[in-house]
């Protein structure tokens, strides 16, 4: 008896521990979150993006944090890097509607035209992605067992078949839809174009060839391949050219 | 009697005359065409608003009103006379244009009917047409309508002084020997007390004897502290009959916010002005002055014409009854909303056009409240105020605030529109509201909400920019950059399920196999061979052989031709051994190893044929 109560105690001891370590560690985590915030909020924007920049690179990355530190950004007047970080969020989250207007607001202070949403813009944004592919996941395998078992039946159950067949190649449009939809994958090969300036797309990775286009900050291009110090990408529109690769920043952070 | 006789001369001297007054006189006259026209600026109007009677006349000469404006319910507030002289060319004349204006402003309601007006043209008297106003009530309110500005009674309207000739030499007495006395300014306010914001018109007048052709500046010095003026309009002018003489009046019309409660004193206002003067001889008998005097001799003097200052009772606000939305309105408005466009896709805007028209402070106040906003993302709007034609100060008009709304959820209309603001003339606060438009927005998903979006009062009373921080998201779940398809969960999931389903395909296949004809070919292979490495062991006895090798034999259907002498020759070992009276010599080894490789051949060949 004595054995029991001095175990239960130790359990006890453990548990608080943890619980304090824990409590103490999202304190820490949730610190340059709370410290960007009031900067935010007393006009301090630059502070306020140095904070959240801390935290994004501290913690987790999370749409919410992206969008608002390109809200601080933006709130400067920086509207390359803001673009950059409403993308990010719209990559992790591509139904966060607010870092969707304010890249729309940035593009259009910039002139930058709209490109008119394709099937998968259209798609992400009005069906959550991941219960989706959970959703197709599941089908494609309740799918395939159902065949499995007709097949267990010398397929004598045409029921189970036919719905076998039926749900996996259901489940697996579905799936592949939703992942080929991920802006995750759509845009692992993005970059935005953080110069405020804005940069010159030209046909030949040399300061003197000919311009391809004009590009302000905040328009958004695919990076196809790097050669040195230049990076040769596609515009939406179907130009393409080199680019000077520190006028540039990837959208997918690096680790 | 004798009757007189003129002489022919003085018949043809008098018929030369009358020929030569006729040409004289009469030639001119029928070449000229006099016409007279009248017209309203509008044909329909609201009560309080102006509206200008014209008469156009066209002759020889000017043509002179000789009627007044009589119509119940029709305030004249002001004329003015202008004319213009030129020269018409194929008929060696002059003819001269005659616009006399007459300002109405109806103080009521109805159908009004303004009476053909005579009006003396070239030594005739013609009529105008009869001309019909429409009053409708003010919707903008019950703004105070300025006392007009008194007419002559005679009806005959003084020209203007800038345009009027020079007359120095018949000045009226006694303001032409006293220029500084013959001028005067007034500051006209039609209330005595106001509320604090709320608009109230103001006249300044500036009166010069009208034989003093003057020129007077664009604007007037008019400002104070506690209240605020609102634009000042072009000048203009009206002739005035005061106490019998005439007066050239100069008009600004311009309106004044009081800013807080109080007496306000409002300080004169003055306007500069440039006088033609005749010149003035120092003694009555001074000859040259005299002669400069009839030879029309002026002088130009600049004058500055100032108005009295005026007070106005100013009273607060009241605070019982004060809306929660009230950002400053006083006056009397209506709302009117519409959206563009009628459908939008999820993060597309929509453009909600709510237009305040009315009278009242549009400077002062703030733009109406959007209520029940949930579901919406509600940008701050834009304004831009339009005045009202016929007011040239700008309590008149119509303030267009556009709102960008983006709907978060799917939409059928836009939110309401609230807009308070305090009526002066019922003394009391007012909320209107527009209706929602029809409207068809695809939301896009769930958001952070809107924190001004869950707090519609709080919108409504501070609708300019919200606070800092509002627009930051507070959602801050986990996730990274690696595609989903890829994460763990499906890696994990779809590799275990992956192992499961492949082993369950595997069992029923090997359970298919296991029932087929080549599965049961496959065990009899076996046994036969196992058949075969038991006819090896050296114990058994030549008779346990050959039947061993008799049973091997048996399981191969088909026997090659170049295998079948050797098993011929094994079954007749096998029948003599166990039918056949003779004795059967023994096995040795090597007839027994050469047996065993025969029924080996036989099995390969017959798992070949297989």
């Amino acid at each position: 008896m004595k054995h029991y109560h001095q175990r239960q105690r130790s359990y006890c001891i453990i548990l608080s521990v943890l619980s304090l370590w824990c409590g103490i560690a999202r304190i820490l985590k949730a610190e340059p979150v709370a410290n960007a915030i009031s900067a935010y909020e007393a006009g301090d924007f630059a502070k306020s993006a140095r904070e959240f920049e801390m935290a994004l690179a501290s913690g987790p990355k999370s749409a919410g944090l992206y969008y608002n530190l390109g809200q601080a950004l933006k709130k400067q007047g920086e509207t390359g890097p803001a673009a950059l970080n409403f993308r990010r969020a719209m990559m992790l989250d591509p139904q966060i509607i607010d870092a969707r207007i304010s890249l729309s607001d940035i593009e259009r202070s910039k002139g930058i035209p709209l490109i008119p949403p394709g099937w998968k813009d259209q798609f992400i944004e009005r069906v959550p992605l991941f219960p989706l592919l959970v959703f197709g996941f599941v089908l494609f395998w309740l799918g395939a067992f159902f065949w499995l078992i007709s097949a267990y039946q010398r397929f004598g159950n045409r029921l189970a078949l036919v719905s076998g067949v039926v749900l996996a190649l259901v489940g697996m449009t579905i799936f592949t839809s939703a992942y080929l939809a991920d802006p995750r994958l759509q845009w692992r090969d993005g970059a935005v174009v953080v110069a405020a300036e804005g940069v010159s797309l030209l046909s030949a990775p040399a300061e003197r060839s000919p311009l391809v286009a004009k590009l302000p900050a905040a328009a958004a291009v695919r990076v196809i391949r790097t050669s040195g110090e230049w990076v040769y990408a596609k515009l939406d529109d179907g130009k393409s050219g080199w680019l000077p690769l520190n006028t540039i920043t990837d959208l997918v952070p690096e680790k | 009697m004798k009757a007189p006789t003129i002489p022919l001369l003085s018949i043809c001297q008098l018929a030369v005359a009358l020929l030569s007054a006729v040409m004289l006189v009469g030639l001119p006259a029928s070449t000229f065409a006099q016409t007279v026209e009248s017209e309203l600026t509008a044909g329909t109007i609201q009560v309080g608003q102006a509206v200008e009677l014209r008469i156009i006349t066209k002759g020889k000469s000017q043509g002179q009103l000789l009627d007044q404006v009589e119509v119940d319910g029709l305030q004249v507030a002001g004329s003015q006379q202008q004319f213009q002289m030129q020269m018409a060319l194929p008929k060696f004349g002059i003819e001269v244009a005659t616009v006399q204006t007459v300002i109405l402003v109806p103080t009521r309601t109805g159908e009004f009917t303004i009476p053909s007006l005579r009006v003396r043209l070239d030594g005739k008297v013609y009529k105008t047409t009869e001309s019909v106003l429409r009053v409708t009530p003010a919707t903008g309110g019950r703004m105070p309508v300025l006392p007009a500005i008194p007419v002559p009674q005679t009806g005959t309207m003084s020209p203007p002084v800038t345009t009027q000739p020079p007359q120095p030499s018949q000045p009226t007495p006694p303001p032409a020997e006293n220029p500084e006395k013959s001028y005067f300014g007034e500051m006209v306010i039609p209330k005595e007390t106001a509320f604090v914001g709320e608009v109230v018109p103001v006249d300044l007048r500036f009166n010069i004897d009208a034989n003093f052709p003057s020129q007077f500046g664009d604007r007037p010095n008019f400002s104070g502290e506690g209240f605020t003026i609102l634009r000042t309009s072009r000048p203009s002018e009206v002739a005035r009959d005061v106490n019998g003489f005439d007066y050239s009046c100069i008009v600004f019309r311009t309106a004044i916010t009081a800013a807080k409660a109080g007496t306000l004193e409002i300080p004169p206002a003055s306007v500069s002005a440039r006088v033609q003067v005749p010149v003035q001889a120092p003694r009555s008998d001074d000859l040259l002055g005299g002669l400069l005097r009839n030879f029309g001799m002026t002088d130009i003097r600049e004058i500055e014409i100032p108005t009295e200052s005026a007070t106005l009772d100013v009273k607060p606000l009241p605070r019982e009854g004060r809306p929660d939305d009230f950002d400053g309105a006083v006056g009397e408005f209506k709302i009117e909303a519409s959206a563009t466009p009628a459908k939008a896709g999820p993060g597309e805007p929509i453009t909600l056009r709510v237009m305040v028209s009315g009278r009242g402070n549009f400077e002062a106040m703030g733009p109406p409240a959007i209520a029940n906003a949930e579901g919406w993302k509600v940008y701050d709007p834009s304004e831009n105020f339009e005045p009202s034609p016929t007011d040239p100060v700008g309590f008149n008009g119509t303030k267009t605030y556009e709102f960008t709304l983006v709907a978060r959820d799917d939409q059928t209309a836009t939110p309401p529109v609230q807009f308070s603001f305090f009526d002066p003339a019922k003394e009391e606060y007012v909320t209107i509201e527009g209706p929602p438009v029809r409207v068809q927005a695809a939301g896009a998903g769930t958001s952070q909400p809107d924190a001004s979006a869950t707090q519609p009062q709080q919108t409504a009373s501070a609708p300019t920019p919200a606070s800092q921080g509002n627009d930051l998201s507070r959602d801050y779940a986990a996730t990274n950059f690696q595609p989903l398809g890829w994460s763990s969960f499906f890696v994990i999931a779809g590799t275990t399920l992956t192992v499961v389903w492949t082993l369950g395909l595997a069992v029923l296949l090997a359970r298919r196999y296991a029932g087929s004809p080549a599965a049961e070919r496959g065990r009899k292979r076996k046994e036969q061979r196992k058949a075969i490495k038991t006819l090896d062991d050296g114990s058994l006895s030549d008779l346990d052989f050959l039947n061993g090798c008799h049973l091997i034999l048996n399981q191969h259907e088909q026997i090659s031709p170049e295998l079948s002498s050797e098993v011929d020759h094994i079954r007749s070992l096998h029948e003599k051994a166990n039918f056949s009276t003779q004795t059967l010599q023994g096995l040795g080894p090597e007839v027994r190893r050469q047996i065993i490789q025969t029924l080996e051949k036989a099995h390969d060949q017959h798992r070949r044929n297989l």
